[in-house]
């Protein structure tokens, strides 16, 4: 584009003496395309009442920028930092420090709007918008453009072609393979999505235990009618992040309320459900999978009256007394049931899950066989 | 420079000239630096909004650096041992441990942290609402549509960056944040699994998502932003602000204050504004009180789990869609988990209707100009228009900014009509143009606000003092903004709102403006300007309606011009029009005749 040489028309002495700077800069701005409509000083008369008035508020504003911003510092060095427990003078550290900054920087920015707005002189400019390079321009740098293509003459060298596709894909490949194949790991290995801690593998073939998450054993007598306990698989590392699919809600039901689910349990293998129902009871002791079938976050909110557990991420809602089947919320599969025993007077898982914990994905096996 | 003339005292005069002559022997920056001091800002509040989204930006790197040194992403398990008394002797992630640390041990760390958060939940915000200010002013249209798509990309950006930057403290907010994504990559059909084990480096959590997310979180979703940004701030420069309607305000000009020293002044005070009020957010506003939730453990879920406000669209639409997994009954059966819908679909299609939008209303509309070149040239061949031959091209260039048709103009207008409403405007009304600046040649003998039969009313007045014509020969060209809404920013739209406040913005104001106004709305007055015979139009004769009138053409196409009479000799072009008041003195009419349209419009003093 031409703008700004084009100078054509007007004859302008920049070496002028007799042009003021605001000259020069009009000139400047109309080779720029811009237009210097009206520009005026906000105040005409100099030393007037209201500018006075206008510069006092702006060094007010400043001054008070200015002691905040030395306040915050000064907080920042004495004000007592260490947490101690209660309500103590610490907590306020940050608070205060917060108030300094952020009011000494907002009162900064109104002084320097006030200036801008007060004191700086009041403009109207208006700029041409380019609407673009004339016709042949664009003509000319379409030509230029695809003559990169035309110039290496590939069009008509089919050979060439076709050649230069196999070093194209095979570096481009070549380039992703380390990246995609670093990263890439098998799922299906070590049943990373299939097995979790209570499959006697990790137990050296015996059933594991059903631990509190310091890794106490857990007697029946332990969970009171009607309570509920977190219990974690009583392996090395089995209450920690390297075995996330396996908490599981352990439920000491009432007398009805076993009742209910052993009857629905039986209701559900005469109907043939699929997959198949898993009798996990042991006595009046039922244990759930924590991890939710919808997205994984712990179904832990355990509403005692009415029988129910609540995923907090998303509402999904589980009967208890009936398998844990999801009866609220975006959920779509019941809860798996881990199968229970006694074993020397603690609670053992008799398997691992018969189906996959947690969310669904595309190849999910419905049921797992029993391991050995 | 000789040694004699650098020990002469600085020669005041000079100044200029020495200053200029330094830039542009070392940087050869003199004309671009001036051409960028120069540049016009149009002044509107809600040009703000995406200035809140940049100071927001640079707050989040400046806070972003100073976490950085002192947090450790790794997920090796520690015994806490910090200041803070209650998590004493609790096993937990180095992550974790950093993060409490910088909230408990390092002088202003919780400051900082809460800076940070704060800003980014402001950025989002702010990008958020710019992103409807765009929307509903139509700004995204042509020639826009690429900057319209940075900012949705930065919107999409800024959430996995923000998402990732949730997942490193590693309490238990994050972790369950983590499980969930984990949860939703398993849900993709066939590669699912593969792409979790691949994320994860295994079994979720594993050890490695942390450092993974690091590296996404400080450089490269970071780096990313900053490049988008850079590209968006550059598109504006060039292509310019829209601005709102106003008297003098045309589809090829800019009317405001210029950079320097009126817009870098506001601009560097709004953004002290900006960072003062993080900082006070970040001060007095708890946000994210990690030492409460406590270490991510896979079986603890507080019972408030949400995630940051800009992801809960998201977490809305994954609670209301309904429990129905996809069951395919091959081999051994497969599954689409319900999960995928509200959480991939959803962000896929919200990420593509947008970007794609532009080009799916200028088709609705069928609004050629906005299409690709090529495909407007073989629709005319197909429609063997022998006009379109004729048809300069200069038509797709003169009409940088589409004519706003309000919010989703195309689609809207499809809807029933509603009394009253903004859709029930109808399309050939063309807009309230009540400067009535503009000699209002129609360029095309059938134009595209021509009602279809039965379809859409004439319009009608819906203002007092407000006359609306219609008229196929005279009314605005159909390119130009086509809505009356005096509420909507037309791009560089010539819809004038000749309201006082609009006068004050345009810089005429006093006894001359409100003349304009008294021509302009006095109903029947020869200055509404509805001429005579086809394609007359008159207007006063003052320095503002001759340059609108002159201006219609660009600049660079001054040939449209065919006569002034009496045959003064006008500046060639619009940008010397400083000598256009002298001129314009001496002559008690102007009339300009347009060569391409055959219209002519009469300046009256």
């Amino acid at each position: 584009m031409s703008v700004g040489q084009d100078t054509r028309g007007d004859t302008f002495d920049v070496d002028d003496p007799s042009l003021s700077r605001f000259d020069l800069i009009r000139e400047g701005a109309r080779r720029d395309g811009v237009e210097i409509v009206h520009y005026a000083p906000k105040f005409p008369v100099r030393g007037t009442k209201t500018e006075k008035r206008v510069e006092r508020s702006i060094a007010l504003l400043l001054v008070l920028s200015g002691l905040l911003a030395f306040g915050s510092v000064v907080a920042y060095i004495w004000w007592p930092f260490a947490y101690e427990p209660g309500p103590v003078a610490s907590k306020l550290f940050t608070p205060l420090v917060g108030l300094g900054l952020g009011g000494s920087l907002v009162l900064l920015g109104l002084a320097i709007i006030t200036f801008a707005k007060k004191l700086l002189p009041e403009e109207v400019s208006v700029q041409e918008r380019h609407d673009g390079s004339p016709r042949d321009e664009q003509r000319l740098t379409g030509a230029a453009v695809l003559n990169m293509v035309d110039e290496t003459g590939i069009r008509r060298r089919p050979l060439l072609k076709a050649a230069i596709l196999l070093p194209a894909g095979g570096i481009g490949i070549a380039a992703a393979a380390p990246l995609i194949g670093g990263l890439i790991k098998d799922p299906n290995a070590n049943h990373i999505l299939t097995r979790t801690g209570w499959s006697p593998e990790n137990n050296d073939g015996q059933n594991v235990r059903l631990t509190r998450e310091d890794g106490t054993p857990i007697r029946p007598e332990d969970v009171s009618v009607g309570g509920q306990i977190t219990v974690f698989p009583g392996i090395p590392g089995g209450a920690t992040n390297e075995y996330a699919d396996s908490p599981v809600l352990l439920i000491h039901l009432r007398e009805a309320d076993a009742e209910a689910l052993r009857a629905n349990l039986a209701l559900a293998k005469q109907t043939g459900d699929h997959p198949p129902v898993v009798e996990g009871m042991w006595e009046n002791f039922v244990a759930y999978s924590k991890i939710c079938t919808h997205a994984g976050c712990p179904a832990s909110l355990y509403e005692q009256q009415t029988n129910r557990l609540l995923c907090p991420c998303h509402q999904s809602q589980f009967l208890i007394t009936n398998q844990a089947i999801p009866i609220f919320g975006p959920a779509t599969r019941k809860l798996p049931m881990l199968p229970l025993e006694l074993q020397d007077g603690f609670l053992v898982a008799r398997s691992d899950f018969r189906e996959p914990v947690g969310p669904a994905y595309w190849e999910r096996p419905t049921q797992l066989e029993e391991s050995p | 420079m000789s040694p004699a003339r650098k020990r002469r005292r600085i020669d005041l005069a000079r100044l200029p000239a020495a200053t200029g002559e330094q830039l542009d022997v070392r940087f050869t920056g003199a004309t671009p630096l001036r051409r960028l001091l120069n540049k016009v800002f149009p002044d509107h509040w809600s040009f703000m909004l995406g200035e809140i989204a940049l100071y927001s930006f640079i707050m989040l790197l400046l806070t972003g650096t100073f976490l950085a040194l002192f947090f450790d992403p790794s997920m090796t398990e520690v015994e806490y041992n910090g200041s803070y008394t209650p998590l004493r002797g609790v096993e937990m992630s180095r992550a974790y441990e950093t993060s409490l640390n910088i909230s408990f041990d390092v002088r202003g760390g919780l400051i900082m942290r809460q800076m940070h958060h704060w800003s980014a939940l402001l950025f989002m915000a702010a990008i958020v609402v710019h992103m409807f200010r765009i929307f509903f002013t139509g700004a995204f249209r042509k020639p826009r549509e690429a900057n319209w798509i940075i900012g949705l990309l930065l919107f999409w950006v800024g959430l996995f960056t923000g998402f990732a930057g949730y997942g490193l403290p590693d309490d238990a907010l994050s972790g369950t944040g983590l499980r969930i994504m984990s949860a939703i990559t398993l849900s993709i059909p066939v590669i699912g699994s593969w792409v979790t084990t691949a994320v994860f480096g295994g079994e979720f959590p594993g050890n490695e998502i942390l450092p993974r997310l690091y590296i996404l979180h400080v450089f490269l979703l970071p780096g990313i932003l900053l490049a988008l940004i850079a590209v968006h701030m550059l598109l504006l420069v060039r292509q310019k602000h829209t601005q709102w309607p106003g008297p003098g305000r045309t589809n090829h000009n800019v009317v405001g204050v210029r950079m320097f020293p009126n817009f870098a002044m506001k601009a560097a005070g709004f953004s002290m504004v900006v960072f003062g009020l993080i900082s006070l957010l970040g001060g007095l506003i708890q946000i994210n009180p990690i030492w409460l939730f406590g270490p991510y453990k896979a079986a603890v879920v507080s019972s408030a789990s949400q995630p940051d406000w800009y992801v809960m669209f998201l977490d809305g639409s994954t609670r209301l869609m309904p429990p129905w997994d996809i069951h395919i009954p091959l081999g051994d059966g497969y599954t689409i988990p319900a999960l995928f819908w509200p959480t991939l679909v959803l962000p896929g299609l919200l990420t593509m209707v947008p970007m794609f939008y532009p080009f799916i209303e200028a088709r609705l509309r069928k609004d050629r100009s906005a299409l690709l070149p090529g495909a407007r040239h073989l629709r005319r061949q197909r429609r063997g228009r022998r006009e379109a031959r004729h048809q300069p091209e200069r038509d797709d260039l003169d009409r940088p900014d589409r004519p706003a048709g309000g919010p989703a103009g195309g689609l809207l207008r499809r809807l029933p009509r509603l009394p009253g409403s903004a859709a029930a405007r109808p399309r050939g009304a063309g807009p309230r143009r009540r400067d009535g600046n503009h000699p209002a040649p129609a360029r095309r003998p059938v134009h595209r606000g021509a009602p279809a039969a039965g379809r859409r009313r004439p319009a009608r007045p819906r203002r007092a003092g407000l006359r609306r014509r219609r008229h196929p020969e005279e009314d605005e060209p159909p390119r130009r903004g086509r809505t009356g809404r005096p509420w909507l920013l037309l791009p560089g739209g010539e819809a004038g709102r000749a309201g006082p406040a609009a006068r004050r913005r345009s810089g005429v104001t006093g006894r001359r403006a409100d003349r304009h106004a008294g021509r302009r709305e006095r109903p029947g007055h020869p200055g509404r300007g509805r001429g005579d015979g086809a394609g007359r139009a008159r207007q006063p004769l003052t320095h503002t309606t001759a340059l609108t009138t002159y201006a219609k053409g660009p600049a660079s196409a001054p040939g449209r011009v065919l006569s002034l009479s009496p045959p003064i000799a006008l500046p060639a072009s619009v940008r010397r029009s400083t000598s256009w008041p002298k001129i314009l003195a001496s002559v008690e009419h102007l009339t300009v005749s347009f060569a391409k349209t055959g219209t002519t419009v009469e300046h009256l003093r």
